[in-house]
């Protein structure tokens, strides 16, 4: 007995400390049957867990079908698994990434000794981005990496733009079970330097922001239950060769971070973080700074 | 044990009860009694002893054999009263001349003769095929108005008279009113005999004839489903062997029958009568003022004969002397089929024509025969109203006492308004397809109908239509229920029909699937002779006799459903909507019929019939849940990189093929079986058109006349995403072609077939073991539309018609109308740099 306790506690141990793994799989879950593509990457860290899918839905009364990139694990309550649309949305010489058309074998997993993810090949009619998703051992993120080929069909023209997409906290109802748009949030995004407050217009990021950590005041997470909703998550980015940002954080019920890069771009770098657990805005921040490095940390 | 002693005590309660007749019936022909003789009971069949005789005047028929061109009726009935009292008694009854009649004891007497008369049957006052049924104190009278007693009747060979078959129709009359018969297909599975030990006829009098005089329907009953030897064979593993009788079964059981030499149908022949007249080509056919010239030699569809200037109707005239002169013997038109001493028919080849290519014709303009609000409606109806009217005056003139009989058909669906081309009254009129049985109770479309209807009775000068052509449904539900409501015809056109045929269009293939929905097809027949047949009650008598008491009634139940569920869901749909039900009362068919199946013994006759029953069912069930589960298929088109191009030359070896995705192809009827016969359909596209790469793996047809007997591919279009106009494109191997297309939106036109699709081209090759062909067309060809730019979409259909071994297969769910443009897929333009390959 006790031989057998051993070697199983050496496999955990053995198993905690091997790297993040990766598979393909398919999104299984509400509306799944009215998807003509369905990709997903799983992707799993000593930390935290993440299921990325590329998803384009079928044809609708009109014959319109919508490409679009969600985020259903850890959570899709709220934060970037709850995006208003999709948590990740691009725009690449004049051309949506609603209307892109997947293939099979767009995502293409990857596996190394500490960190596991996928490519994520997006084909904007000849102008390609791919965006590397992936975890690391000892960091609860999802890294992101926006790369292009060397060599385009059709060059990027101008900038592109990235935009990530969230529902900080929670969105309220009324007695009706209606969604309130708006005038009753109390967002704010922490950063590196300072604390942004929510306001009308679009407030323009600087590489010394580094990170934001999304809260709501009110909707602080704390507590039983979603009253107060899920609590915080993050946004870290790298604002270098040339690259600007602006966060669209309202008293509205979404957020929307725009990045725009230049054409000539080599990589752009970010990172999200998504818990599957509720958390209080302070426990976040608790937990923040007792590791701060494991959160912020790109490269 | 116990189940079975129930079952047979009830089958012999039953045989019983038959062989103790009820002369009113609800099942069967309600007919006219009159005051019944009296004298006592007729014990004709005593504890299984035969005590008559079968009586006739044997000669009778045989006499003006020399002077009557008439089938025979005494004959076929005396053989059915033979075979009916053998099979129901085990005995054959003895056949007396009637100089014998005295040695019976009792008599059945056949057909006209000295007794007949005697006892008050006088067979010339009867109505055209009527009947008469009377008792006497020894025996009873079965005779009718048969042709086949009149001298010098059909003696001319352009008479073309069919035989009025009363004595028959009597026959067949006593044998389901008084010893039990019931028909329903051919076969020896088909027919209940009740077994019959005892039969007393009480003293009765009664007469009946058909309402409808022509009730015939060789081509759908007789002739289609047995038309290749496959077809018989399927049929017999059914139906169990079938003998020429068999195949004749709807005149032995049915009272299938015609007098009037009605025609009403295509004629001229095109093809005959142009080869003719190869000179005056440009007389027979017209040509619109855009220079149009509307003649095929390869086929009868594409040919429109010129009804605006009269030089064609004159022809025909000139040509029809020489056909009734010579006694048919010169025929330049394929007259013989549809042109007798009473009818001289006319009618149109499958084609449309649009309004557009008349419009601006002179004489048209100048008599304004069509105005442009009429256009794409009943556009071309005065045209054709003074085209008939001409053609009738000339008949009247040079063919006096004959008929000129309309095909209302097509481009001449509607009658003529305009009061100047009133129709003179040497005319009848065939309307056909305008109307469907089984929309019966659609208010919408019955008004129309009615409309159309009053229209040509008007048009006829309060005549009514004596003649319709009905089509069936398009698909098994609908065919299983369709024959219901042909009884109802009568009522609905009231005054504005008549009474020389219905002709039901089964629009069935070889074998065809007209027997396993036979209640319909009986309720077709039937009510022919009769829309007041209780075909409700004949239908519902029949489930336990024919099945057994459980299967029966679960049959019963079963197609009670599917008539419900029909007049619930089916009736009121417009053409293109898909017919289907719910989940839940398709799983209760589905419930019922496998109860009633597992109710039969293995090989019992009960078993064979379920067999016949429930054949069709697995496969429609079916069906029908993949139409509802039906979603509009994507298709990604793969986009041409710069450097990349296509050399047409019918190899398709061009790298980037790979990278093009594959078409589905499936059955559009919606059974889900897969293709016996793949087909790789592969589409590309650059800004400068639409390339297209379809291969086969087997030998195509070549070798036909006609573009449509070979291998064909239709490859339809619906630029943009409003489904406006569909562009249709169809080519065989050897590289025949047509092209055509039709606006619908936002105001429906009809089918332009002259459009020839600039730019289109197409390189075909093939071999014993394939067919590819590889096309492109240009996106100016698509008149309109924007050419489309990366991610856009329009709507698509590709058929392929795969003609020996058949099979009908389509990138679409469109039901069986290819032009369904509701259930079109979609054809995706993709970005540059997307592939599909594997």
């Amino acid at each position: 007995m006790k031989h057998v306790l051993t070697i199983c506690t050496f496999a955990m141990v053995a198993a905690l400390a091997a790297g993040p793994t990766v598979k393909l799989d398919k999104y299984r879950g509400w509306g799944d049957n009215k998807l003509s593509f369905n990709e997903q990457m799983k992707v799993a860290g000593d930390k935290n867990y993440y299921d990325i899918n590329l998803l384009q839905s079928k044809p609708d009364k009109k014959g319109n079908q919508k490409t679009f990139i969600t985020l259903s694990a850890p959570s899709q309550k709220w934060n970037f698994g709850r995006a208003p649309s999709e948590f990740l949305f691009m725009k690449v010489n004049g051309i949506s990434l609603n209307k892109i058309q997947p293939v099979p074998g767009s995502i293409k997993p990857w596996s190394k000794k500490d960190s596991a993810g996928a490519e994520f090949l997006l084909n904007f009619d000849g102008t390609k981005i791919i965006v590397n998703m992936f975890m690391k051992t000892g960091s609860p993120l999802l890294f992101l990496t926006f790369t292009q080929p060397e060599k385009q069909l059709v060059p990027i023209k101008g900038n592109f733009t990235i935009n990530f997409n969230l529902v900080i906290s929670r969105l309220l109802v009324n007695e009706k079970k209606i969604t309130i748009w708006n005038n009753v949030y109390n967002r704010q995004a922490q950063t590196e330097s300072r604390l942004l407050k929510q306001q009308h217009a679009a407030l323009d990021l600087t590489a010394a922001d580094k990170y934001l950590i999304f809260s709501d005041e009110k909707l602080d997470g704390s507590g039983k239950g979603d009253e107060k909703g899920v609590g915080p998550c993050l946004l870290a980015f790298d604002l270098a060769d040339g690259i600007t940002g602006k966060l669209l954080m309202r008293n509205a019920y979404s957020t929307h971070v725009t990045f725009t890069v230049p054409g000539t771009f080599k990589e752009f770098r970010c990172a999200i973080l998504q818990h599957k657990a509720k958390i209080s805005n302070d426990e976040f921040m608790k937990r923040f700074q007792a590791d701060k490095n494991s959160y912020t940390v790109l490269k | 044990m116990r189940k079975k002693r129930f079952l047979l005590i009830f089958c012999l309660a039953l045989a019983g009860t038959l062989s103790g007749y009820d002369v009113k019936n609800k099942a069967l022909a309600p007919v006219k009694f009159s005051a019944s003789p009296k004298h006592a009971d007729l014990k004709l069949v005593e504890n299984g002893k035969l005590n008559f005789a079968i009586v006739s005047d044997l000669q009778a028929e045989q006499r003006l054999r020399k002077n009557c061109k008439a089938e025979f009726s005494i004959k076929p009935a005396i053989a059915m009263l033979v075979e009916g009292f053998e099979k129901c008694t085990g005995v054959k009854p003895q056949v007396l001349d009637i100089k014998d009649a005295g040695k019976a004891k009792y008599m059945i007497v056949v057909g006209d003769c000295k007794i007949a008369r005697d006892h008050g049957v006088d067979v010339s006052k009867l109505p055209d095929q009527g009947l008469a049924v009377k008792t006497f104190d020894r025996g009873i009278i079965l005779a009718g108005k048969d042709s086949s007693l009149i001298d010098g009747f059909n003696m001319d060979p352009l008479d073309r008279l069919g035989s009025s078959l009363g004595t028959k129709f009597a026959a067949t009359d006593f044998l389901e009113r008084f010893l039990g018969m019931r028909a329903f297909y051919p076969g020896e599975y088909g027919t209940i005999w009740p077994k019959i030990s005892d039969l007393t006829i009480k003293p009765v009098s009664y007469t009946d004839s058909p309402y409808l005089l022509n009730r015939s329907n060789g081509y759908y009953l007789q002739f289609k489903p047995y038309q290749t030897p496959e077809g018989k064979k399927f049929w017999e593993s059914y139906l169990g062997p079938l003998t020429r009788k068999d195949i004749h079964f709807p005149d032995w059981r049915w009272r299938e029958g015609w007098t009037v030499p009605f025609g009403g149908m295509h004629c001229p022949d095109p093809q005959v009568f142009a080869k003719y007249y190869p000179n005056r080509l440009k007389d027979i056919f017209y040509t619109s003022p855009y220079g149009n010239f509307w003649y095929n030699s390869n086929a009868h569809i594409g040919n429109y004969f010129d009804v605006i200037n009269f030089k064609f109707a004159d022809l025909m005239i000139e040509s029809l002397k020489k056909f009734y002169a010579s006694k048919g013997k010169i025929d330049e038109g394929k007259f013989r089929a549809y042109c007798n001493n009473s009818y001289i028919s006319f009618g149109v080849c499958d084609t449309f024509m649009p309004d557009q290519e008349v419009l601006n014709d002179p004489v048209v303009q100048k008599l304004k025969l069509m105005t442009k609000e009429e256009m794409g409606n009943r556009g071309k109806a005065n045209i054709y109203a003074r085209f008939h009217q001409y053609l009738a005056k000339r008949i009247q003139k040079e063919f006096p006492g004959k008929k000129l009989c309309i095909m209302a058909y097509y481009d001449v669906k509607y009658a003529g308004t305009d009061p100047r081309w009133t129709l003179p009254p040497n005319t009848d009129v065939k309307v056909c397809g305008t109307f469907r049985p089984q929309k019966a109770h659609n208010k919408k479309e019955v008004q129309a109908s009615i409309k159309l209807m009053k229209e040509w009775y008007e048009s006829l000068g309060n005549r009514p239509v004596q003649a319709l052509w009905l089509y069936d449904g398009k698909n098994e539900f609908t065919n299983a229920v369709a024959g219901y409501y042909v009884r109802e015809i009568p009522k609905i056109f009231g005054k504005y029909f008549g009474n020389v045929s219905i002709f039901y269009d089964h629009m069935d293939g070889c074998p065809g699937s007209t027997w396993f929905h036979y209640p319909s097809t009986y309720a077709v027949y039937r009510a022919m002779w009769s829309p007041d047949w209780d075909i409700d009650a004949a239908i519902d008598e029949h489930w336990e006799p024919f099945y057994g008491k459980v299967a029966g009634d679960h049959l019963r139940k079963f197609h009670k459903l599917v008539r419900d569920c029909y007049e619930k869901y089916g009736m009121n749909l417009t053409e293109d909507q898909p017919l289907v039900y719910p989940a839940n009362l398709l799983k209760k068919m589905e419930f019922h019929l496998a109860e009633a199946q597992k109710a039969v013994k293995p090989g019992s006759v009960e078993a064979k019939r379920m067999k016949i029953f429930c054949a069709p069912w697995p496969k429609a069930i079916q069906s029908m849940k993949n139409i509802s589960a039906y979603e509009r298929p994507v298709y990604y088109a793969y986009q041409l990189l710069d450097q990349e191009s296509v050399k047409l030359d019918g190899k398709g070896d061009e790298p980037f093929w790979k990278n093009a995705m594959e078409m589905k192809m499936l059955d559009p009827l919606g059974s889900g079986i897969p293709l016996k016969y793949p087909v790789s359909i592969k589409f590309a596209w650059n800004k400068k058109g639409i390339y297209g790469l379809f291969k086969t793996s087997y030998k195509p047809v070549t070798d036909k006349p006609s573009m449509w007997g070979n291998e064909t591919y239709e490859v339809f279009f619906s630029p943009g995403t409003k489904m406006e106009e569909e562009f249709q494109f169809i080519f065989d191997p050897v590289g025949r072609q047509q092209t055509g297309y039709q606006r619908h939106l936002p105001i429906p036109q009809q089918y332009n077939k002259h459009w020839k699709a600039p730019g289109f081209k197409k390189v075909s090759t093939y071999n014993q073991k394939q067919w590819t062909v590889e096309f492109f067309m240009p996106f100016e060809l698509f008149k309109g539309y924007k050419i489309p730019n990366s991610y856009d979409f329009w709507y698509c259909n590709v058929v392929r018609n795969k003609v020996s071994p058949k099979e009908y297969s389509g990138s679409a769910l469109t039901l069986g109308n290819n032009h369904n443009m509701g259930m079109f897929g979609i054809f995706r333009f993709c970005g540059k740099g997307d592939s599909f390959s594997k």
